[in-house]
């Protein structure tokens, strides 16, 4: 066991989990699993003593055997993994084929010889889970929870093919929007007890006026579908950290509030005083959102 | 076509609290539910027996406070539910989990389709299902809202970072549910007694063969703390505009307006 795996299908990942690997390596070697030219580029430029790329399957998870072989071999001593949802069914396969522990959407990870502590979030969102594993250790790591290290000078890749599964796939539809939620300095972020579809339109009066961005809870993206999966917000969506965050007509589920914890000062718009999202609240403008939005929006000249 | 949903009995995150100055968590008051996925799971289950016929096995793993669940499981569509039973799966973790679990639908037998929710209420590991399918050698479909079923051969969405993709395999497989599948049926009364009616059938860890090293779990938990937020929690009641002028202020501290 004198290796660390990072594996992850996007560059970025990639590379912070590489410096992840950096500050967990007790002198073992860093090797990169990664499935495009793109990432094992980026991995081979940015630390890793090895990188493997594997090529040729109709997507990374065609290669889910060969990791169990090679991780059978090899015994790494831990393997980080990116948090995206390929990632994650990979990981969970791999820890099932060794009998392995894996600790999901780890925030932090230490360690002290052979015992890895981690972090993760659970109930929600309402409470942190600190945790002990032994050698070999497994987990997915939350994105943007360490800096990428620096360039370096480039290592070769070894290029594998092949990749094989009885899935077969149809097809790829790529998802065209993309969110700037994370780096948003206001956040006006639409829930359920806005009523008709319409009335988002309101909310974007207001982030406009404010040169904000519009995000939504889950169940405005997923039941609705009133706004892009990629603009909700919480535990499973989006974290952001604005310096303003309003919610309007959001009841503030603890699975939401954790995904805006780190905002500044928080706004809620809410008719309901028993609604968790009062607590969650720095202020609270208390009545019907379509009394208060329409004179909020008159005031500012929205 | 013989559906097995499983599903978690698990505590309302709604009825759980922090005390603030030690951070500890209170569950005194807190009442269980099927976790939230799960109930899309036992509905995808049953919408597709309604389509083409067959019956679903509603699966649970818990201690003995998860024997209410049962008639709630059943009353939303499950011919039949497998309990298994045993105090130490308040100690479990996704791994020993899914080895029970595996062992569960080793022992129901033949089986078609095996629905799991995407990630369970209170724990959110996002791997039970996955594991599951890897331990009994069978393919699985990860984060799916969609599903059809012809022939044998199914074919599902997955919902990924980068997109949608469809996806076709050979069943028997292990699918899991993202909650925009569906909408979960709410019981109604009649169902609620017919649940009653319907068969449980209670597996013991020994039962199913699995012994002390496998029921270990590999990730051993040290705290849980809940997570502070320290916030001023000012309400504006009255007027529109009076409740408007008071959050302009706060806005124009902000530098906003
Ligand atoms: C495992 C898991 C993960 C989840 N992940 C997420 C996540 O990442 N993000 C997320 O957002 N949710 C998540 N959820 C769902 C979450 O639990 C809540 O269901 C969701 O956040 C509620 O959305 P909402 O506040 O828009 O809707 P609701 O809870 O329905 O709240 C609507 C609010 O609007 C108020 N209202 C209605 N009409 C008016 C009016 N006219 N004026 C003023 N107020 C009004 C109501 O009083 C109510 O409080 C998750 C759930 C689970 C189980
Ligand atoms: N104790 C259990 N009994 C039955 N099914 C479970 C159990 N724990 C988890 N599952 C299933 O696995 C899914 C994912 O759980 P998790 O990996 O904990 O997020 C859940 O949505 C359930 O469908």
């Amino acid at each position: 066991m004198s290796e660390i795996w990072v594996v992850a299908e996007v560059p970025a990942a990639l590379n912070e989990l590489i410096a992840h690997a950096k500050g967990l390596a007790e002198g073992e070697k860093i090797i990169a699993l990664t499935f495009s030219q793109d990432a094992a580029q980026a991995a081979a430029s940015h630390g890793a003593d090895r990188v493997l790329c594997f090529e040729g399957g109709q997507r990374p998870e065609a290669f889910v055997d060969q990791i169990i072989e090679r991780a059978q071999a090899a015994r790494p001593t831990a393997v980080l993994w990116g948090a995206s949802r390929r990632d994650k069914e990979m990981a969970a396969r791999v820890a099932a084929a060794l009998d392995a522990g894996l600790v999901s959407e780890c925030f932090s990870v230490k360690r002290n010889g052979s015992e890895f502590t981690t972090e993760r979030c659970v109930y929600g969102g309402l409470c942190v889970a600190s945790e002990v594993s032994q050698a070999p250790f497994m987990g997915t790591l939350t994105p943007k929870t360490i800096e990428a290290p620096a360039e370096s000078p480039a290592v070769g890749i070894e290029v594998i093919s092949g990749g094989a599964e009885k899935c077969q796939v149809l097809e790829m539809r790529p998802s065209k929007s993309s969110s700037n939620l994370g780096e948003a300095s206001v956040v006006v972020c639409v829930g359920r007890g806005v009523s008709k579809r319409e009335d988002i339109e309101l909310a974007r009066r207001l982030a406009k006026k404010l040169d904000g961005e519009v995000g939504c809870t889950r169940p405005v993206a997923e039941d609705l579908h009133w706004l892009p999966e990629e603009n909700y917000i919480g535990i499973s969506g989006q974290t952001v950290k604005p310096s303003v965050y309003i919610g309007i007509g959001v009841s503030g589920q603890i699975q939401h509030i954790s995904g805006i914890r780190d905002s500044k000062t928080i706004i809620a718009i809410e008719q309901n005083e028993n609604a968790p999202i009062l607590e969650a609240a720095d202020y609270t403008l208390v009545g019907d959102l379509y009394q208060l939005l329409p004179t909020l929006l008159d005031a500012l000249k929205a | 076509m013989k559906i097995i949903a499983c599903y978690k009995w698990v505590l309302d995150e709604a009825d759980l609290k922090v005390e603030a100055q030690s951070r500890r968590l209170l569950t005194g008051r807190a009442k269980s539910k099927i976790s939230e996925y799960d109930r899309n799971a036992l509905e995808c289950g049953v919408q597709l027996i309604d389509e083409s016929g067959g019956e679903v096995i509603a699966l649970t793993a818990g201690t003995g406070g998860a024997k209410s669940s049962l008639k709630d499981a059943l009353s939303r569509g499950p011919a039949e539910a497998v309990f298994v039973k045993d105090e130490i799966m308040a100690q479990s973790d996704p791994a020993v989990t899914a080895k029970v679990l595996a062992a569960a639908v080793r022992h129901i037998g033949e089986y078609d389709l095996i629905l799991c929710g995407e990630g369970s209420s209170d724990e959110y590991s996002e791997q039970v299902g996955i594991r599951l399918a890897q331990l009994l050698g069978i393919p699985v479909v990860s984060f799916v809202n969609k599903v059809q079923v012809a022939d044998g051969v199914l074919r599902a969405e997955r919902k990924l970072d980068g997109g949608i993709e469809v996806v076709q395999v050979q069943l028997p497989a292990v699918v899991t549910v993202l909650p925009d599948m569906n909408t979960p049926r709410i019981p109604s009364l009649k169902q609620i007694l017919a649940a009653a009616k319907k068969p449980v059938k209670e597996l013991n860890l020994a039962g199913l063969g699995l012994d002390q090293a496998q029921l270990t779990a590999k990730v051993r938990r040290q705290t849980v703390l809940g997570t502070v937020m320290e916030r001023k929690g000012i309400r504006f009641r009255g007027e529109a505009r009076e409740v408007v002028q008071q959050v302009l202020t706060v806005l124009n501290k902000e530098g906003l307006c």
